[in-house]
C-alpha cells in the first residue's frame, strides 16, 4: 500500500508542486528569517572577535546600569589608573578607550549618519597601537584640542580630506577640528554603517565625557604570562575603592558577542514570530488543497475501497502523499529562505545599516527547524481530509460528480456560535481587568469560531457581494458570483487566509489609529510652545543641554526648556522583598528643567509640585507608584550610571500620559555626573509680539550650526510624535504582508483546482459559444469574490477586535477607539486587487482547455 | 468509396452543412490514426440527419469537425457558406454561438443556472435578447413551462435533456448536431426526446445532425448517414428501426 501511495503521489508530480507552494513559502520566510539570523550572529561574532584580537586584558568599571532595550551603560574610570597598570609585569602597552556619542556634520551643514534610527554615530580615541584593526589610512594620528581622524567610509561620505576643517556635535557642543588622518577598520571602510570621529586621548575624555575619565582601558600583554594570570595581577594592583574590575581578552569578546546577540535576538524573534504566523496561516491553503483534492479523487479512493483497501489504508496513503510534499516543500522552503536572507540583507544595506558580511551562515539546526516545523503542519493539515478520504463509500466510484458536501451545518453553526461567544466573553473580560492571557484566548476563541462559522456564512456573503458583479458582468457575472456560491465549504476555506491577514491588519490599525489620535490630543493639550526641536536618538547622545540654554536666550524667545533621558536605577530601601543587589536592571528616567518648563509643557502633574523637585526630588507614574506602594514623601535611592547614589524623596505623582517615562527629575540632579545626559526635545515659545518666521530663523540657524536636531513647528511636532506610531505599524504591515502573499497562492492554486475540476462545464460552455475573454471574466470575478469575502468578514472581525482590544488597554490612560476609515478601504481596495491578481493564471488556463476533450470524457 | 456526388457550388441555398475531403489524423508515424478519410457528405436543411456506425467509426470526429469543435487535418468544412477553417477562435466561438446548436449525451447543463438561464445561454453570452415569441413557443413544444425556475440537479434525466433541446433551438441557428441525445435515457423519456426533436424539424424547421448508435433512434431521422472506418459506407432515406438494423447486419458481414 505504501508503494501504490508513492507511486499515486509521483503519478501526480505536477499537482505535487503546484500544492507544495504553500509549504514553500511558509517554511521559506521561516528559514529565511534563521540563515539571517545566523548569518548576522556570525558576523558580528567574528567582527568583534576581530576588534579585540590584539587586547590581552580589559579594564572597566563594576558600576553599571542594565538598559531596558538590552545592553548596559559603565560608569568612566579614570585614566589616572593608567599608570598602575602600565606598571604591571608582563604588560607591553595599555591605553584608554572611549565609545560614546559624537556626530559629524557634514560640509552642506546635515549631520552624516542618520538621526536616529539608523547606526550609532560614535567618538573615540584613536590608539591604534594596542588594540583593534584601526589602521592609519592616510594622514597621522590627532595630537592635542583641535586634532582629529575620521574612519575611511565617513570621510569619503563627506567628502572630507586630510587638512579638512570638520564639526562635531558631542556632549559638550559643537566644535571643530582639522582633520589629520583617516583610519580604516580592517578590510572594511566602516564598521556596521556607524560614523567614527578620533581624538587623542584627552581630547576625546574632555569632549565626550569628562575630563580624566576613559570607558575602559584595553592592555596588550608581552606573551610571558597567560591572559588570565595577566588579568589577575592587574586586578590585584589596582586599587580596591575604584571599583574596577579585569577581564580577559576572551571574556570581553564573548560579552560582547553575547549583547549584541540579545539586541539582534529580540529584532530575528519577532521575525520569527511573523514567519511561523505566515506559516500557520498557509497551513489553511495546504489543508484547502488536500480537501479538494481529496474531492477530486473520490473515484479513485472509492475504488479503491471497492478492490478491497480498508479505510485505514486510503486515509494512510493521503497522509503519505502529505508527509512526502511536506517533506519536499520544506526543502525546497529552505532553498527559498537562503535567497529570502539575502533579500533581507540587501534590504538592511539599503537602509544604512552596511553589515560586513562574511558568508552564509546554514547551519544543520535551521533546516531541522524548517523540516519540523513545514512537515508537521502539512501532516495536519492533511489529517482532516485524508479521514474523511478514508470514509468514502466504495459506491461512490459509481457516481459521476463528486463534490464535497458542506457537512452538518446546524452542528457548524451552533459549534462555531458557541466559540466565538466564548472567545467573546474572555475579551469582554480581558477588557476589565482579566490578565493579557485571557484576551489572547479570547481572540483565539472568536477565530476559530468564525473559521467553523465559516462555510455558513459563505455562500450568503458570497452571493451579496456577487450581486452587483452579476448585475455588471451579466451571463459571466452570474456564474462567477454562482460558483463562489456552489461550494460554500471550499470557498471560505479559500478566503479564510485572507480573512486572518485582514482581521489582524485591521485590528493592528484601528488600534494604532487610536492611539495616534490619542497622542495627537494630549501633545496638542500638554504643549502650549510654538515650536519643538527633536532628536529620535532616546537614550545615546541628542542635544547638549548648552544648546537649549543658547536657545532659550535668543532673541524673541520668551521660553525654551529641554526634556531628555537617561537610565539610572530606583532602589527602594523599604522594601526587603527587592534585594537591591540582585537586580542592576535600570529604569528610564525624564530629565527635565523644572524652572523653565512650566507653561510650556505639561508634563501631567497630578500630585505635588515641580517647583519643589530640586536636586534630590523624584515624580513617579502613579500607577507605579500605587503598585510600590511609594507616595509622597516616600525616600528611594536613585543611583545613577557613575555609581553616585542619591538619596531621593518622591515629591509628585504624573498621569504617565506626557512623560516618556516612569520617573521624572530635574537636569540638577545630573549636573556632576561623569556620563553627561542630553535633551532629546527642545520645547519653544516665542515672545509675545515676535515675528515667528524670524524667531524660527534664529533657533533653525543655531540648531544646524550645531548640526543637530529636527526643528518644527508645533503642528509639526505633534504630527512626528503622532507619526511615530506609523513605523511600528509598517513593521507589521510588512510581515503581514507575507501572510497576503500566500493567501494570493491560497486563492491561486483553488481556483487552478477548480477550474480542472469544472473543465468539462468550462468546455461546454466554449462551445455553445462563450468566448475566451468572458470565461476570463467568469474566473476573475469569482477570485474577486472569494477574496473580498475574506476581507469584509476580515474587515468586520478586526473592527471589533480592536474595539475590543482598546477597551481592554482604555484604562491605561483614556484611549478611545477609532475607525481607521482610510485603512479599512485601503484593505478592501487591495483585496480587490488581489482577486484580480490571483486569477490571472487560472483564468489563462480556463480558456486553454480542450473543448472536445472536455465535453466527450464521461 | 463515396455514395454521394460533390457538392455542386450552389447548394448552400439547400445544404445547411456541408464537408469536402474531409481528413483528421490523431498522432504520427507508427501511431498515426485515420479517423476521417476524405469525407464528402452534405446535411440538407430542414432535414433530421443521422450518422450512425460502429465505435471507432468516426462519427464523433465527424460532427466535431463539421461543428467547429475540431479542426480537420485536411479538406474543408462549411457552415452555410462559411469556411470554417478561415475562422479564427474568436469567429468561430462566435459561429458556435450564432449558428449551430448542441444536445450532449450527458446533457452538460451549467449547474449553477436556472432551466431559464440555461436555455437562453447562447444568448446572454452574445448578449442577444433573441426572440421572445419563438423561445416561448420552444419552451411550449418542449412542455418545460412549469420547470423554468429549477436547477438541473432539481430535474430528472428526461427534463434536463429537453432543456438542453430547448437551449439548443433558443439561438435558431442554421444546425443543431446531437451526440448520442438518448445514450443515458431510458427508453421512454428517450421516445419522448426523440419526439420533441422530430418536431423541432417537422414543426419548427430547424435542422438536426444526429450521432447514435441505436437504430430506434435513428429511424426518427428523415436520412441516416452510415459511417465506417472513417469512410462514408453508405446511406438511407426514411428509415425505420428495422431497416437500419438489417443494413448494420449488412454492413458488418
Amino acid at each position: 500500500m505504501l508503494k501504490l501511495a508513492l507511486k499515486m503521489t509521483w503519478a501526480r508530480k505536477g499537482r505535487l508542486v503546484l500544492t507544495s507552494m504553500a509549504i514553500i513559502l511558509g517554511t521559506g520566510f521561516l528559514s529565511g528569517t534563521f540563515v539571517f539570523r545566523d548569518t548576522i550572529n556570525q558576523t558580528f561574532d567574528r567582527l568583534f572577535a576581530d576588534v579585540f584580537r590584539d587586547v590581552d586584558a580589559y579594564v572597566r568599571s563594576t558600576t553599571f546600569i542594565e538598559l531596558d532595550f538590552g545592553g548596559e551603560q559603565r560608569a568612566g574610570i579614570p585614566i589616572s589608573a593608567l599608570d598602575t597598570v602600565r606598571q604591571v609585569e608582563g604588560v607591553v602597552s595599555a591605553a584608554g578607550d572611549i565609545q560614546q556619542f559624537a556626530r559629524v556634520i557634514g560640509k552642506d551643514g546635515t549631520p552624516l549618519g542618520s538621526d536616529g534610527g539608523g547606526p550609532p554615530t560614535f567618538g573615540g580615541i584613536a590608539t591604534f597601537e594596542t588594540a583593534g584593526l584601526w589602521q592609519i589610512d592616510e594622514g597621522r594620528l590627532p595630537v592635542g584640542a583641535t586634532e582629529m581622524m575620521l574612519d575611511r567610509a565617513t570621510a569619503d561620505n563627506g567628502e572630507f580630506v586630510v587638512g579638512d576643517t570638520v564639526r562635531v556635535v558631542a556632549a559638550k557642543g559643537a566644535r571643530q577640528f582639522t582633520l589629520v588622518g583617516i583610519a580604516s577598520y580592517g578590510d572594511i571602510s566602516s564598521p556596521g554603517g556607524s560614523t567614527f570621529a578620533l581624538f587623542d586621548q584627552p581630547t576625546a575624555s574632555e569632549f565626550l565625557l569628562e575630563p580624566g575619565f576613559v570607558d575602559a582601558f584595553l592592555i596588550a600583554g608581552d606573551g610571558s604570562v597567560s591572559d588570565e594570570v595577566l588579568a589577575d595581577r592587574i586586578d590585584a594592583a589596582l586599587a580596591d575603592d575604584l571599583k574596577l574590575e579585569t577581564l580577559t581578552g576572551a571574556e570581553i569578546t564573548a560579552e560582547v558577542q553575547g549583547q549584541i546577540k540579545d539586541v539582534l535576538n529580540i529584532f530575528s524573534t519577532f521575525l520569527i514570530v511573523f514567519s511561523y504566523i505566515a506559516l500557520g496561516i498557509g497551513s489553511f491553503v495546504i489543508y484547502n488543497v488536500f480537501s479538494i483534492t481529496a474531492a477530486q479523487r473520490q473515484r479513485e479512493n472509492a475504488l479503491l475501497r471497492a478492490i478491497g483497501a480498508n479505510r485505514r489504508q486510503v486515509s494512510r496513503a493521503m497522509l503519505v502523499e502529505g508527509t512526502l510534499m511536506g517533506v519536499v516543500g520544506s526543502l525546497l522552503g529552505f532553498a527559498v529562505g537562503i535567497a529570502l536572507s539575502q533579500l533581507l540583507n540587501a534590504l538592511l544595506k539599503a537602509t544604512g545599516f552596511e553589515v560586513p558580511t562574511t558568508g552564509l551562515a546554514i547551519k544543520p539546526g535551521s533546516l531541522v527547524n524548517t523540516l519540523i516545523a513545514g512537515v508537521s503542519v502539512t501532516v495536519l493539515a492533511a489529517w482532516l481530509p485524508a479521514r474523511r478520504a478514508g470514509r468514502v463509500p466504495p459506491l461512490a466510484a459509481l457516481r459521476d460528480t463528486a463534490l464535497d458536501s458542506a457537512g452538518n451545518l446546524k452542528r457548524r453553526v451552533s459549534i462555531g456560535l458557541v466559540l466565538v461567544a466564548l472567545g467573546a466573553v474572555a475579551m469582554v473580560a480581558a477588557s476589565n481587568d482579566a490578565p493579557i492571557q485571557v484576551l489572547g484566548l479570547g481572540v483565539l476563541g472568536v477565530f476559530a469560531g468564525v473559521l467553523v462559522l465559516g462555510p455558513a456564512i459563505a455562500r450568503p456573503v458570497a452571493l451579496a457581494l456577487g450581486t452587483p458583479v452579476a448585475a455588471l458582468r451579466g451571463v459571466s457575472g452570474t456564474m462567477a458570483r454562482q460558483n463562489a456560491a456552489r461550494n460554500p465549504k471550499r470557498t471560505s476555506r479559500t478566503a479564510a487566509p485572507v480573512l486572518l491577514g485582514v482581521a489582524l491588519v485591521t485590528a493592528f490599525t484601528a488600534l494604532a489609529v487610536s492611539i495616534r489620535s490619542e497622542i495627537r490630543d494630549t501633545f496638542g493639550d500638554a504643549f502650549s510652545g510654538d515650536f519643538a526641536l527633536t532628536v529620535d536618538s532616546q537614550g545615546s547622545g541628542g542635544i547638549p543641554l548648552s544648546l537649549t540654554d543658547q536657545i532659550a536666550g535668543l532673541d524673541g524667545v520668551a521660553q525654551a526648556t529641554g526634556v531628555g533621558f537617561t537610565s539610572v536605577r530606583i532602589v527602594d530601601p523599604n522594601d526587603t522583598t527587592l534585594d537591591p543587589s540582585a537586580s542592576m536592571r535600570g529604569n528610564f528616567v525624564q530629565t527635565i528643567n523644572p524652572d523653565t518648563i512650566d507653561g510650556l509643557f505639561d508634563i501631567g502633574v497630578v500630585e505635588g509640585t515641580l517647583s519643589s523637585l530640586g536636586r534630590d526630588g523624584i515624580l513617579v507614574e502613579q500607577d507605579r507608584a500605587t503598585e510600590r506602594g511609594w507616595k509622597i514623601g516616600t525616600r528611594l535611592q536613585v543611583i545613577r550610571i557613575d555609581g553616585a547614589v542619591i538619596d531621593a524623596e518622591v515629591r509628585g505623582l504624573v498621569s504617565g500620559d506626557t512623560s516618556f517615562a516612569n520617573y521624572v527629575a530635574s537636569r540638577e540632579m545630573f549636573a556632576d555626573a561623569p556620563t553627561p545626559i542630553f535633551d532629546s526635545f527642545v520645547y519653544i515659545k516665542a515672545a509675545e509680539g515676535a515675528v515667528l518666521d524670524d524667531v524660527e530663523a534664529r533657533i533653525a540657524a543655531i540648531s544646524s550650526d550645531a548640526g543637530i536636531g529636527t526643528l518644527q513647528s508645533k503642528e509639526g511636532f505633534i504630527d512626528a510624535q503622532a507619526a511615530q506610531i506609523n513605523q511600528i505599524l509598517g513593521l507589521i504591515y510588512g510581515l503581514l504582508g507575507l501572510s497576503i502573499i500566500i493567501a494570493i497562492v491560497g486563492i491561486v492554486i483553488t481556483l487552478l483546482l477548480s477550474v480542472f475540476e469544472r473543465r468539462r462545464e468550462i468546455g461546454l460552455l466554449r462551445a455553445v459559444g462563450m468566448t475566451r475573454a468572458q470565461v476570463r471574466t467568469t474566473v476573475r470575478w469569482e477570485s474577486v469574490i472569494t477574496s473580498l469575502l475574506g476581507a469584509v468578514t476580515g474587515v468586520v472581525l478586526g473592527i471589533v477586535m480592536g474595539v475590543v482590544v482598546v477597551a481592554a488597554l482604555a484604562d491605561d490612560g483614556g484611549l478611545t477607539f477609532r475607525l481607521p476609515v482610510t485603512g479599512t478601504i485601503t484593505i478592501v481596495v487591495i483585496s480587490f486587487i488581489l482577486g484580480v491578481v490571483a486569477a490571472i493564471y487560472p483564468a489563462w488556463r480556463a480558456t486553454k482547455v480542450n473543448v472536445v476533450e472536455a465535453i466527450s470524457t464521461t | 468509396m463515396t455514395s454521394l456526388p460533390p457538392p455542386t457550388t450552389t447548394n448552400s441555398n439547400t445544404h445547411a452543412a456541408h464537408a469536402r475531403g474531409a481528413t483528421k489524423i490523431y498522432g504520427t508515424g507508427d501511431s498515426e490514426v485515420h479517423a476521417l478519410e476524405h469525407v464528402d457528405v452534405a446535411f440538407e436543411r430542414g432535414r433530421f440527419t443521422a450518422i450512425m456506425g460502429p465505435s471507432g467509426s468516426g462519427k464523433s470526429t465527424l460532427m466535431h469537425c463539421i461543428a467547429g469543435l475540431d479542426s480537420l487535418t485536411s479538406g474543408s468544412v462549411y457552415i452555410g457558406d462559411t469556411d470554417l477553417s478561415q475562422l479564427n477562435d474568436k469567429s468561430l466561438t462566435q459561429l458556435r454561438r450564432d449558428k449551430v446548436g448542441f444536445i450532449f449525451q450527458a446533457f452538460n447543463l451549467i449547474p449553477t443556472l436556472t432551466a431559464y438561464e440555461n436555455i437562453v445561454l447562447p444568448l446572454t453570452l452574445g448578449k442577444k435578447k433573441g426572440d421572445e415569441t419563438w423561445i416561448n413557443r420552444v419552451i411550449d413544444t418542449i412542455n418545460l413551462r412549469d420547470r423554468l425556475t429549477h436547477r438541473p440537479s432539481e430535474l430528472s434525466g428526461g427534463q434536463q435533456q429537453r432543456v438542453a433541446i430547448a437551449r439548443a433551438l433558443a439561438s435558431q441557428p442554421d444546425i443543431i448536431f446531437a451526440d448520442e441525445p438518448t445514450g443515458n435515457l431510458d427508453s421512454k423519456t428517450g421516445t419522448e426526446v426523440l419526439t420533441f426533436m422530430r418536431r423541432a424539424v417537422s414543426d419548427l424547421g430547424q435542422t438536426i445532425v444526429m450521432v447514435t448508435h441505436d437504430a430506434t433512434a435513428a429511424s426518427y431521422a428523415d436520412r441516416i448517414v452510415f459511417l465506417a472506418d472513417g469512410k462514408v459506407a453508405g446511406e438511407m432515406f426514411q428509415p425505420t428501426a428495422q431497416k437500419v438494423l438489417d443494413y448494420l447486419k449488412h454492413l458488418g458481414e
